[in-house]
């Protein structure tokens, strides 16, 4: 029997089934998309680490290679490993620079090789390779030399394909790096680093730092002992190192401007060195010094010398007296070590003039008789100062001594984690990571959810019409005895295999579906992942999840259907016209016929007219209030959302308001239309539903594309450009001193820079997919964060408290990426080792700082002392000191692009990426744009197959009202005012629903409303009257004299 | 010639064989104003073709058909529609009622195919005919909450309330019950005395047919007088 119903109402089914099948298709396809992008993180995890397990990080310090022939380190591979960029031409023989990763490897020496990803962009042409010549020495302490950056010229290169380990990449990022693989000994050199050659080591093996420790030893990490004496290959023995040890005697070498007697006489450009052998203020000359200064024991010198300040390289001149208690000899001098120490740029040349030191040395002051000297005692101190006396001038965060005295078991406190070493497993964590991320699932069903939707209604349709057609055969089943369930159930028997045959193919087709998303996230919304490579991953438990959700939803569908349909009709038979409410409250029904009879003429419908009218108006009130409350407090873009999503629900009453009222006024025939509407609610809801929402959804997200033209001055913080370095850039630029070291003396006066220090870790930023634990950090002044809409005061509430350091991360970042929220912690390692806690104490808004932990910069400082100086500037206009910093607008665009020519030729070696902050800006909004066309394209597709439902109703609606029809015929109506009529009540519902769901879309976009720009409305506005129009045509053509004929 | 006049009036329909069954074969039919005719027949003999053709619903193959003196110009759709309208009032077997209407909406439907606002002329006639019917109690009620009389009361208000001088009715007690086939009866006779319509009702009641003024019967596609004797 049910094989025979099943065929006779086989065009009912068919459309069940197709719409069943959409929705599967789409439910599998997002769900198989995501374990697809899941996947392939986690394939790209195991590309960058290649067999990696362990990996030794030396922080900013090195090691020396030998540590590699420890059993333990048999199987790894070291590696030094830092960020450069190549310069090539490109086909126009432009100049280009390319950030990239240089590793030094193992491969022989003056040879190269590049991933597959570098050599896209460069080929097999030669290139330069830019790398950051920082000796050993941190590159912001004093006494470095003035060459920022080296240069290998790879002259020919191979390509390292990925299985042999080209992606290397330990940060968490999906997005293939750029790679460059050199000898190791041979970047070493070109980095002057003294043999140290190791800065990462990937194990295949697993360990732990206790482990390491047991092969560590302080020397591989450049701390030298001879006897007791310990000095370091990195010329400062770190503070902490420094107070660990608590020696004995502490030495600090210095090289000091100027030692001058009271009479004038003074010597150029000296070593000096601090001792704890020394109280006070006093000094010991070398017999030299006193010769040239003619100065005896019990008379004053003064010294100057340049003090570095924290954070950019501002040298500062400061003197101090003292008081000669002693004149040794030279030699004496001389003869002890602990005394001198290897300066880069200073020692080990052959002349004073040969000096390559970024300090600023005057060679004119440097006299024959420094000549002699250099010539003959080199880098010996010409004096013995005080440590107390100068100690706090001389010890900077990079080192607060060049030797000092202390036993064996003082050596021994030396950990590696003391030293910056860290030991850590990274896959666990970049599994996490990989697996943790944007969750595609979740996305795109969000995005998808509207079709879904859309194909739920469109399978309640004609299922909803066989029934209506079918109450005869109810009504039959009612009379031969069957009870209501035994109805039901039959229903459900005869529906619920039909529909789970589509689910079976839907679930095929989503694979299909899952594939095209993927080959469109590679290509046309490329701009969403900046990641292609994606492969489709097919999961028997997703298939089986997607599958039981399916039905789940189908099944309940239907059950839901068929009990309120089959419920309804027997409510008809019965003759009873009572509510649902009612239905379920006998009792109340019949005190309630009681208290209101009809011969009253107190109807139900008036009752319920009467408290529709009190929910619209509440709920109107509500909108209004949560809007304006909005404005005023929260600010919140869910709440305007919910706002729009209320409107529609409220003007759905207001509808409904409209039709009772129409079917109260009993004269009122001539308002036909809205009586049939009423009469024919269940159709019309759905239509109005469908198209409501899907005309918001649509709108909403399109009017919510960000313009860059009104992106807000927080955004950019006023500046016009956005600049990172590969090597750090140590001065500040807004002085007129370090333009001038820096060439940038064509500058224009009222050009101002924001200088920023940036420790790097992962990107989080909406480019990367992965799940993001730490963010990369800038540091900056608390004063300029007012600019990027951070709450300073909120922000530095907590930076009071011991041991917690206040960061501030955007919105989006912090999100999306991270998913974390404001009061969160963070645990960066420092550059001592130790492990300091971050509080995410404020947020800030999206702009073109997106993806960075904002630090005030004294605290950066004190976390990463060795990563001043400037990794990320932006530079703006100031027309005059009391006004804010204004953005180069469209009118500067001349003086924009000299700037950003000076800046970028001065700059080249520092390996300069610079961009305006527009640019950047609408790199990220890419992002946001990709999305949301993803989200118009599905939200598009779900409002066709709205409009695919509301065609369908149409048609049943005037199938199931042929009689009617005829009977206007027989009336007397004309076929022209029959096909009106029917127009007219079919288009009110639509219209009314594309003008409910546009409303309540710029109700939803009330926070940015301001923001968005004339052609997004025009687009918008013309969208409305084109999908106004399709449906006004498509009623038209259902609609016509012919049909109504017919 | 009659109020009412048929001559030589043909129709057939396709059988779906390739062949054409012959409903009404050369039929002649005069009504004088004012009449009450009852037709009569076995299912299938084309009562209720010949219905729809008096209601100009059915255009013949042959013969003409003239109403009032002017012969039926079934090219002008629009003149069809406004004699459908003004002259000839309907009574179908199921009503047919529209269930989004209350009855009183019902009734008053066809003035909408003239008039956009019902004027009070019409709805002062709607309440004369209601009371007439004996509904106006049940006036504002759906109609699947009245009774069968109520229901085949409110169709035959619809049907008078353009003051038709012809009034069609197919079968009219199809689906009533003695008591409220005989009280249908009575109400046509009412109307057909007291407000001169000419009637023509299609029935298998005996009873009914017999409170007509005459009583046809068709066969093979013509019409035979009986004379008030079935």
């Amino acid at each position: 029997m049910n094989r025979a119903s099943r065929s006779y109402y086989k065009r009912f089914y068919r459309l069940a089934a197709a719409a069943v099948t959409v929705m599967m298709t789409v439910l599998t396809g997002s769900l198989v998309l995501g374990d697809s992008v899941r996947g392939s993180l986690r394939d790209r995890v195991n590309e960058r680490l290649g067999e990696t397990v362990t990996i030794v990080n030396t922080g900013n310090g090195f090691l020396n290679d030998t540590i590699l022939h420890n059993d333990l380190l048999r199987s790894a591979k070291g590696f030094l490993v830092c960020e450069g960029f190549v310069s090539t031409t490109d086909n126009k023989g432009n100049a280009k620079m390319i950030p990239v990763t240089v590793w030094g490897d193992t491969i022989g020496s003056h040879k190269a090789q590049v991933n597959e990803a570098l050599s896209k962009h460069i080929g097999t042409e030669s290139f330069v390779l830019h790398l950051p010549s920082n000796s050993l020495v941190p590159r912001g302490a004093l006494f470095v030399s003035q060459t920022h950056t080296s240069t290998l010229r790879i002259t020919s290169h191979t390509v390292r394909k990925s299985k042999d380990g080209g992606n290397l990449l330990l940060r968490n990022e999906q997005v293939r790096p750029l790679n460059v693989f050199v000898n190791r000994q041979q970047l070493a050199e070109a980095m002057d680093l003294d043999g140290k050659s190791v800065n990462v080591i990937l194990s295949p093996k697993e360990f732990t730092v206790s482990d390491f420790q047991q092969i560590w030893e302080p020397s591989f990490s450049g701390i030298i002992a001879k006897g007791d004496t310990i000095g370091t290959s990195r010329l400062f023995l770190p503070t902490n190192i420094v107070n660990l040890m608590e020696p004995e005697q502490r030495y600090m070498a210095y090289f000091v401007n100027t030692i001058g007697n009271t009479h004038g006489s003074e010597i150029s450009y000296s070593f000096v060195t601090a001792t704890d052998e020394l109280k006070g203020d006093n000094t010991v000359l070398s017999d030299e010094a006193s010769r040239r200064l003619g100065v005896n024991v019990g008379d004053s010198v003064t010294m100057d010398y340049y003090v570095v300040t924290k954070g950019l390289k501002r040298l500062e001149t400061r003197s101090h007296r003292f008081v000669v208690s002693n004149i040794v000899s030279t030699l004496q001098m001389a003869g002890d070590s602990l005394l001198t120490a290897s300066f880069p740029g200073l020692s080990g040349v052959a002349k004073c003039t040969d000096w390559d030191s970024d300090l600023p040395i005057d060679m004119s002051r440097i006299t024959k008789a420094d000549e002699d000297y250099w010539s003959q005692w080199r880098q010996t101190p010409k004096a013995l100062v005080s440590f107390d006396a100068v100690g706090e001038d001389w010890c900077s965060d990079f080192g607060a001594a060049t030797k000092v005295i202390a036993s064996s078991e003082q050596i021994e406190k030396i950990k590696p984690e003391d030293m910056g070493l860290s030991v850590i497993q990274p896959r666990q964590q970049a599994l996490y990571a990989a697996s943790n991320g944007t969750d595609f699932a979740g996305l795109f069903l969000a995005l998808g959810f509207f079709i879904i939707l859309a194909a739920i209604l469109l399978m309640a349709n004609p299922l909803l019409e066989m029934l209506s057609v079918r109450s005869d055969e109810v009504s039959l089943f009612n009379t031969l005895g069957f009870s209501k369930k035994a109805i039901r159930q039959r229903f459900i028997r005869e529906v619920a295999p039909m529909l789970l045959i589509p689910t079976l193919i839907g679930l095929l087709l989503g694979l299909g579906y899952a594939f095209l998303m993927l080959r469109m996230l590679a290509g046309a919304w490329n701009g969403a992942t900046h990641t292609d490579g994606f492969t489709l991953r097919v999961t028997p438990q997703t298939l089986l999840i997607s599958w039981i959700a399916g039905t789940t939803i189908c099944l309940v569908t239907l059950v839901i259907l068929i009990n309120k349909e089959i419920s309804r009709q027997m409510l008809s038979i019965s003759g009873s016209e009572q509510p649902t409410i009612w239905a379920k409250n006998p009792a109340i029904w019949a005190k309630k016929k009681n208290l209101f009879p009809k011969e009253k003429n107190f109807s139900s419908y008036e009752k319920t007219a009467s408290s529709r009218k009190r929910v619209f108006y509440l709920l109107l009130l509500m909108i209004c209030a949560l809007i304006v409350l909005n404005f005023a407090i929260f600010h919140s873009v869910v709440v305007f959302v919910l706002c729009g999503l209320l409107w529609i629900v409220d003007a759905s009453i207001g509808g409904r308001i409209l039709l009772t009222k129409a079917s109260l006024s009993a004269n009122d025939l001539e308002q036909l239309p809205l009586l049939n509407i009423r009469h024919f609610k269940r159709q019309h809801t759905l239509a109005f539903w469908t198209l409501a929402t899907g005309i918001f959804t649509v709108f909403a997200v399109g009017l919510n594309r960000p313009d860059i033209k009104h992106s807000s001055h927080e955004a950019t913080g006023g500046y016009s450009l956005y600049a990172e370095t590969a090597v750090p850039l140590l001065y500040d630029m807004n002085d007129i001193r370090s333009r001038r070291h820096l060439h940038l003396e064509e500058l224009p006066h009222d050009v101002r820079f924001l200088q920023m220090p940036k420790h790097t870790e992962d990107e989080a930023s909406c480019w990367n997919l992965n799940k993001v634990s730490i963010p990369s950090v800038l540091g900056m002044e608390t004063s300029q964060m007012a600019a990027f809409g951070i709450d300073v005061d909120k922000l530095m509430l907590n930076a009071e408290e011991d041991n917690i350091v206040p960061v501030a991360i955007d919105v989006e970042a912090l999100t999306w990426s991270m998913m974390k929220k404001v009061g969160d912690t963070l645990t960066f390692k420092a550059n001592d080792g130790h492990e300091a806690k971050a509080l995410i104490a404020a947020s800030y808004p999206t702009g073109v700082l997106h993806g960075y932990a904002i630090m005030p910069q004294e605290q950066f400082l004190l976390l990463w002392p060795e990563e001043s100086g400037s990794r990320v500037f932006m530079a703006g206009r100031k027309p005059n000191p009391e006004t804010l910093l204004t953005k180069i607008d469209n009118e500067s665009t001349a003086q924009l692009n000299t700037t950003q020519q000076l800046l970028e030729t001065a700059l080249s070696d520092y390996g300069i990426s610079l961009n305006s902050t527009d640019d950047r800006l609408r790199r990220f909004y890419e992002v946001t744009d990709a999305y949301l066309s993803i989200f118009l394209s599905l939200g598009g597709l779900g409002l066709l197959l709205g409009l695919a439902s509301l065609l369908i109703v149409v048609r049943k609606s005037l199938a199931a009202r042929r009689q009617e029809i005829a009977l206007y015929q027989t009336l007397g109506f004309s076929t022209q005012s029959i096909v009106g009529m029917l127009r007219k009540e079919q288009l009110i519902v639509p219209l009314f629903a594309i003008l409910t769901g546009a409303l309540g879309s710029v109700v939803s976009i009330s926070a940015g409303i301001r923001e968005i720009s004339t052609s997004a409305w025009t687009v918008a506005l013309a969208l409305l009257a084109l999908f106004g129009i399709i449906t006004w045509i498509i009623i038209h053509l259902i609609i016509n004299t012919k049909t109504i004929r017919q | 010639m009659g109020y009412i006049s048929l001559k030589g009036i043909r129709k057939c329909f396709d059988d779906g064989r390739e062949q054409e069954r012959k409903v009404l074969d050369g039929l002649d039919f005069d009504i004088e104003q004012g009449d009450f005719v009852a037709v009569t027949g076995v299912s299938g003999t084309g009562k209720t073709t010949l219905l729809n053709i008096l209601g100009t619903l059915l255009k013949p193959d042959e013969g003409t058909y003239i109403i009032g003196g002017t012969t039926v110009d079934y090219s002008d759709e629009a003149k069809l529609q406004q004699l459908r309208n003004r002259e000839i009032g309907f009574m179908f077997q199921d009503y047919w009622l529209l269930p989004q209407l209350t009855a009183w909406q019902n009734i008053l439907l066809p003035v909408l195919a003239q008039q956009k606002v019902i004027s009070s002329s019409y709805t002062e006639w709607a309440q004369k005919l209601v009371e007439l019917m004996d509904i106006h109690l049940v006036k504002d009620q759906k109609p699947h909450t009245l009774s069968g009389g109520e229901k085949s009361r409110t169709a035959m208000c619809r049907a008078l309330i353009m003051r038709p001088s012809l009034l069609l009715a197919d079968e009219p007690t199809g689906q009533l019950d003695n008591q409220h086939a005989q009280e249908l009866g009575n109400l046509l006779q009412k109307v057909n005395q007291q407000l001169g319509t000419t009637i023509v009702m299609v029935t298998h009641s005996e009873k009914l047919a017999l409170m007509a003024n005459s009583i046809y019967k068709l066969e093979n596609g013509r019409l035979n007088i009986l004379n008030n004797q079935i």
